[in-house]
């Protein structure tokens, strides 16, 4: 892969990323262990030396470090129909919002495996991921204070922390599912999800309580 | 001599116990300090625990057999302990009731956060240990379904809420969410993630006093 005009370092490196994670994302469908993927073979099958990889990647984690910058910005996007609809909603959108923000993660399973993984394994990729979750809930809380403010969502409510347990319940239940689920049953996981979040914001309170 | 054996078996014991819990201490002080388990290297562990290797690897073959010994005894007592207060859960009269419940539930996380991460994060890596993890969560799962079926038996908890995907969704959320909140260690956070667990219950349950 020849540097070509015009490109700056960082589209190359974000080339050369797309690349590797490619090939990364292969060799786990293949049933590799992304602990297991040596950097010289990776680097080898993407046509480039060693010192070449080192060059853009401080170690093999700080690709998904970098990716995951990328994927929380989709989640964001995916999210977005939701977040933004600080007025009216219905129960309706709501599951067509977070059911694509699933079907986000669901279009990178393997490589969000292995960020879990490596994530247990290194400080700074564990920093990451758990920024990138709270930049979610940042994002869940911001709509909670606004639907709050246009009488949507119950003011009383603690935005901070419904915005943290209700993207926990996300990231570590809904999440849990993907590997595993069926398709029909895996539904019923969003549905579920769906439900419980309708009910904590936008459902009309039994009054005696 | 019989007497003598029993004496010398009972100071083997004692002994064990007497490593086992300043291993517990130590991993517990090396992962509150932001190192996961996996990231523990042994020496540092043996330091911390002011064990000799000779001794640690007398009682463990390696750092994830011991993770299992740590596992069984404290995390199945936590759960155990957890779940307990979900079947023995009375009908809310108020909102407060569950408000005391979840007290409970999350005084026995609480002391034992550090070892519960421990085991997710090496749950990532290990089947035997991940397995073991998923039956841990599965006893939580089926404690809370259990307690959202008997409330939708007696009608404090909404006939509409699916017990078994919830269960799990609550349980979950519980061993991020402890891991990722109460790890702030401030009285007054942890009383604001309290009341949060409070809110996300009674209303995404649809619960109401009776």
């Amino acid at each position: 892969m020849p540097p070509r005009a015009g490109q700056t370092r960082a589209d190359r490196r974000d080339g050369i990323r797309r690349e590797l994670l490619s090939i990364v994302e292969q060799r786990l469908l293949d049933g590799e262990n992304f602990a297991d993927i040596a950097v010289e073979r990776l680097a080898a099958d993407a046509g480039m030396s060693r010192t070449r990889f080192y060059l853009y990647f401080e170690d093999k984690n700080d690709l998904l470090r970098a990716w995951f910058a990328d994927v929380s910005k989709e989640f964001a996007t995916a999210a977005s129909s939701w977040f933004d609809a600080h007025d009216e909603i219905t129960p309706e959108a709501l599951r067509d919002a977070i059911s694509d923000v699933v079907e986000t993660y669901r279009r990178h399973t393997s490589l969000m495996g292995a960020l879990e993984n490596a994530a247990a394994n290194d400080a700074r990729t564990r920093v990451v991921v758990a920024m990138g979750v709270d930049q979610f809930a940042t994002q869940l809380q911001r709509h909670i204070q606004h639907a709050q403010e246009s009488g949507l969502t119950d003011p009383v409510l603690d935005a901070f922390m419904i915005a943290r347990w209700l993207t926990q319940m996300a990231w570590r239940g809904v999440m849990h599912w993907i590997g595993s689920a069926e398709p029909g049953e895996f539904d019923h996981v969003i549905g579920t999800y769906s439900a419980f979040v309708w009910n904590v914001l936008y459902a009309a309170q039994d009054p005696v309580s | 001599m019989p007497g003598g054996a029993r004496n010398t078996d009972a100071v083997r014991a004692r002994r064990r116990e007497d490593v086992l819990r300043r291993l517990l201490v130590a991993v517990e002080e090396l992962c509150n300090s932001g190192i996961s388990y996996p990231e523990i290297r042994i020496d540092e562990l043996l330091r911390t625990a002011e064990v000799n290797r000779s001794t640690f690897y007398t009682y463990f073959d390696d750092k994830n057999d011991l993770l299992r010994e740590l596992a069984h005894r404290v995390l199945s007592g936590m759960i155990d302990s957890a779940v307990e207060h979900w079947y023995t859960a009375p009908a809310p009269a108020s909102k407060d009731d569950l408000h005391r419940v979840l007290g409970d539930v999350i005084s026995s996380y609480q002391p034992h956060q550090a070892i519960m991460t421990a085991m997710a994060d090496a749950a990532t890596g290990s089947s035997e240990l991940a397995r073991s993890f998923d039956l841990l969560m599965d006893r939580s799962t089926a404690a809370l379904a259990a307690y959202i079926r008997r409330g939708q038996a007696e009608g404090f908890v909404c006939a509409t809420v699916d017990p078994e995907p919830t269960g799990a969704l609550l349980a979950w959320m519980a061993e991020g969410g402890f891991r990722a909140l109460l790890a702030t260690d401030q009285p007054e956070g942890i009383d604001a993630i309290h009341r949060g667990l409070t809110d996300i219950y009674w209303r995404g349950l649809r619960m109401r006093a009776i």
